[in-house]
């Protein structure tokens, strides 16, 4: 197609990301390439019907009827924690304001806090809807959604229409205690559809947000920018 | 035998156990521990044979299962059933888990290396007719790969099972990376070709 020219050239490029088999950089722009490109987008999938087979090659082995014992008795604890958690007070934005960011880096105006619960089964996990860059600093033409799910002292943080990194640079994922961003040494890419599922490592409590900056690819020991995504969490 | 009690009244079990996995994460969404363990019956098998062939030890295989599964869990609202089934979505998130533990040598070291055969004696027997279904339709995959030239199921398999990057693999191959991926297309394709019959790819 004329409006593609490259797609052409693209179809060895996209079997190797259906593989995970570009790094980190090369994986974004492409991916940034495939959200651009319909040509390689439908390749993409195409192929992707075929790594979808892969899992169901190898030998079958039981599963351990302790691990089923296990994920089940976690999965209900989280239910019983959610149903103890309450709405949590969070805390104000000025920290953005202080450090000084505007223009593209400004973050949209206001904390769009909603500490939703979850449906009534699955019991009151707090959602913390995260402050986002504007989309001019994603070079794209709308901003992403973050959510940061949390339960008990654990979280998991959820984004949507999240750009490939710029190329070079993955997200890095950053707990901050007391005003100071600690790296957790997550470092992520979205999909191809820009979704990301993040969980937290370690425990929360005590932290005051969850933050994401995009760092050169094997991730930095500390922020080199302000926070792309900020989910800020109860004082 | 009840492990645990569900969380809210919801479907009876046997209902539960009848119902489609697109139908049971509409329960999962909602809290109903019942649809979890039903969905965690139905592909914690497949599930932790791929954890274990990528990460090549029990107990690594055993903690991305129950993180993969806790992940769904968790946030069972953003499994979208138009793009894929959900064994599927399961095992992407158990492939991806599996990989970041490879790439953090939690289990480098060890990978490929079944421990003390255990291999062979978790693997499992079929009791049910899906478990017979699967177990023929890994065998039909297994045949379909095995009939690619060496030098595509070999790149395939680096990729997805060994977690390398396409440069890793040509350096491991000494090839060039043009022809790395090359393989690794003509291999997808001749895989889809081998299995669009049987219905297990989709034909688009």
């Amino acid at each position: 197609m004329s409006g593609h020219p490259e797609h052409t050239a693209r179809s060895d490029d996209a079997a190797a990301y259906v593989l995970g088999a570009l790094d980190g950089a090369e994986a974004a722009e492409f991916g940034a390439h495939v959200r651009s490109c319909p040509i390689c987008a439908a390749e993409v999938a195409r192929l992707s019907s075929a790594v979808a087979v892969l899992p169901l090659a190898v030998t079958q082995l039981s599963a351990p009827t302790s691990l089923r014992r296990r994920v089940l008795k976690e999965a209900a604890s989280d239910a019983r924690d959610g149903q103890r958690t309450r709405m949590r007070a969070l805390r104000s934005w000025p920290r953005f304001a202080q450090a000084g960011l505007s223009g593209a880096f400004a973050l949209a105006a206001g904390i769009l806090i909603g500490a939703l619960l979850l449906a009534a089964g699955r019991g009151p996990s707090t959602v913390i809807r995260a402050t986002v860059a504007s989309a001019a600093a994603w070079h794209a033409t709308a901003e992403p959604v973050a959510e940061l799910e949390r339960y008990g002292n654990r979280g998991q943080l959820i984004v949507t229409r999240l750009p490939a990194a710029p190329a070079g640079k993955v997200y890095e994922l950053w707990i901050e205690r007391d005003g100071v961003a600690h790296a957790t040494n997550v470092l992520f890419e979205p999909t191809s559809s820009g979704a990301a599922a993040v969980d937290v490592p370690g425990d929360l409590n005590g932290a005051s947000a969850v933050l994401v900056t995009a760092e050169r690819v094997g991730g930095a020991k500390v922020p080199t920018m302000a926070p792309l995504i900020d989910a800020p969490l109860a004082a | 035998m009840t492990l645990l009690p569900t969380h809210r009244e919801g479907p009876s079990r046997a209902g539960v156990r009848e119902l489609a996995d697109e139908e049971l994460m509409g329960l999962v969404r909602e809290g109903e521990m019942a649809a979890f363990e039903v969905i965690y019956d139905r592909h914690s098998r497949v599930a932790f044979s791929l954890a274990y062939r990528i990460c090549g030890t029990r107990s690594s295989a055993e903690d991305v299962v129950q993180e993969a599964f806790l992940a769904l869990w968790r946030s069972g609202a953003r499994y979208d059933r138009t793009r894929g089934s959900v064994r599927t979505w399961v095992l992407g998130i158990v492939h991806n888990r599996a990989i970041d533990a490879l790439r953090r040598n939690v289990v480098h070291d060890r990978r490929r290396a079944s421990d003390d055969g255990i291999a062979e004696r978790l693997e499992a027997p079929e009791r049910t007719d899906a478990e017979v279904a699967q177990r023929d339709e890994a065998r039909e995959i297994r045949v379909a790969l095995q009939a690619l030239p060496e030098e595509q199921s070999r790149v395939i398999e680096l990729a997805y099972y060994g977690g390398f990057t396409h440069t890793e693999i040509a350096e491991m191959l000494n090839a060039p990376v043009g022809t790395i991926k090359g393989r690794m297309r003509l291999g997808l394709e001749k895989l889809r070709g081998a299995l669009e019959g049987s219905g297990m790819v989709t034909a688009r």
